[in-house]
């Protein structure tokens, strides 16, 4: 019987990837995205959960292994934009905005300069700080960024040299 | 500064305080990833009405699903033996549980074809659907329930109430998914008698499970007191 399993199961498995298998493998790292993108750990492995679980109630494989990464990095994008749509909603109504990352063992790594470029980030549009996240944190190269925010590559390159200008403008770097 | 040493400033302030971002996160710290229950499974199924009341007395092969729907008949199957733990000491012992329309069992009328599947604990679903009790019938049961000595006292559970008790005792067990899934309905009507006890228990079942009307007849407290394999004789259909 395994003998006949075994030339089935091959090929399959090259060209399907297991979506508990890609976010085990890249639990930190998306955690770490998501960090970026929120600014405090709880909620960001919320975020990471809540992906896998719909990821995985959707398809327990992927077909295309070269853009699972992408794809599981775009989920936990679409979690981090709902809890910042439903944050904003909430501050607009109550409190002044707060700059991400803002427990206390990561104010210790994140002194006041890092302080002041993730809060000038948080200000920019959501593209583009998506983007520039994708860029500097990542290290993802044009197609990659659009690939995981499904946009076109064009769009990627101008709103990140946008993102940039905007950035410098509220750093005081380019007068 | 010209534009380009601007940028470049900014792109290492930038790619500097993102990474000491990602530093907070401690990867021992993680709280582990927890993969659903069941992949793929999506409670778009509606239980049967007294397949749901067969499954709380943990006997297999009530809930009835059309064949495509068999992982999830799997699924709710393997929920009756959460189900079978609802009773408890001072609750009413027996069970009678009312046809309703629509009902899926031979006892309230239904007719099955007779090459309709049926393997595995899967009912195929009927051709030809039961009815319900009538106020008429309803209205006996009650009578020869009332007449009979070895039965203390009676309630009348209805459909409301009975998906409530269900849906708390299935949200106890932990088993969300399936609360979601059950709607008011899926579990049928029924009069609960609390018992003499040392009385002959039987003797009720017998005399009731087979008038018009009757669905099923479920002694809880023989449920609750078998093993899953032993629960079928607790139930009289």
């Amino acid at each position: 019987m395994e003998v006949e399993l075994l030339p089935d199961r091959e090929p399959r498995a090259r060209e399907r990837v297991d979506v508990a298998t890609i976010f085990a493998e890249h639990h930190v790292g998306l955690v770490r995205l998501a960090v970026v993108m929120v600014g405090d750990q709880a909620t960001a492995e919320d975020i990471v959960q809540e992906a896998f679980t719909r990821t995985h109630a959707g398809r327990s494989t992927l077909r295309d292994p070269g853009s699972a990464l992408a794809y599981v990095r775009s989920a936990v994008l679409n979690g981090s934009r709902s809890v910042l749509r439903r944050r904003a909603v909430r501050l607009r109504r109550a409190l002044p905005y707060e700059p991400p990352v803002r427990s206390a063992e990561s104010a210790a790594l994140v002194d006041q300069d890092r302080q002041e470029v993730l809060l000038a980030l948080s200000r920019l549009p959501r593209r583009q700080r998506e983007a520039l996240s994708l860029r500097y944190y990542l290290d993802l190269s044009d197609a990659e960024v659009a690939e995981v925010m499904r946009i076109g590559e064009s769009t990627v390159r101008s709103t990140i040299a946008r993102g940039l200008k905007a950035l410098g403008r509220a750093l005081g770097e380019n007068k | 500064m010209n534009v380009g040493q601007a940028n470049n400033r900014v792109e290492s302030r930038l790619r500097d305080a993102l990474a000491a971002v990602g530093t907070t996160v401690e990867p021992a710290r993680l709280r582990p990833l927890i993969p659903p229950k069941r992949r793929g499974f999506r409670p778009r199924v509606r239980f049967v009405a007294v397949g749901l009341g067969l499954a709380l007395a943990g006997a297999v092969g009530a809930v009835l699903l059309a064949p495509s729907e068999r992982e999830t008949v799997m699924v709710a199957t393997g929920a009756s033996s959460l189900l079978s733990g609802g009773w408890t000491k001072g609750q009413p012992e027996i069970a009678v549980f009312l046809c309703h329309d629509g009902s899926p069992l031979p006892a309230c009328g239904a007719v099955t074809e007779p090459d309709g599947g049926g393997s595995d604990g899967v009912r195929p679903a009927p051709a030809t659907p039961g009815t319900g009790i009538t106020a008429a019938q309803q209205s006996e049961l009650e009578q020869v329930l009332r007449a009979r000595p070895e039965v203390k006292s009676i309630t009348f559970e209805d459909r409301r109430t009975a998906y409530a008790n269900v849906r708390r005792h299935l949200l106890d067990s932990g088993d969300r998914k399936l609360a979601d899934a059950l709607a008011v309905g899926d579990v049928p009507e029924s009069f609960r008698l609390t018992m003499k006890p040392d009385t002959d228990w039987g003797a009720v079942t017998d005399a009731v499970k087979d008038m018009p009307g009757v669905a099923a007849v479920i002694d809880q407290k023989c449920v609750a007191e078998q093993a899953v394999s032993d629960r079928a004789r607790c139930t009289a259909e």
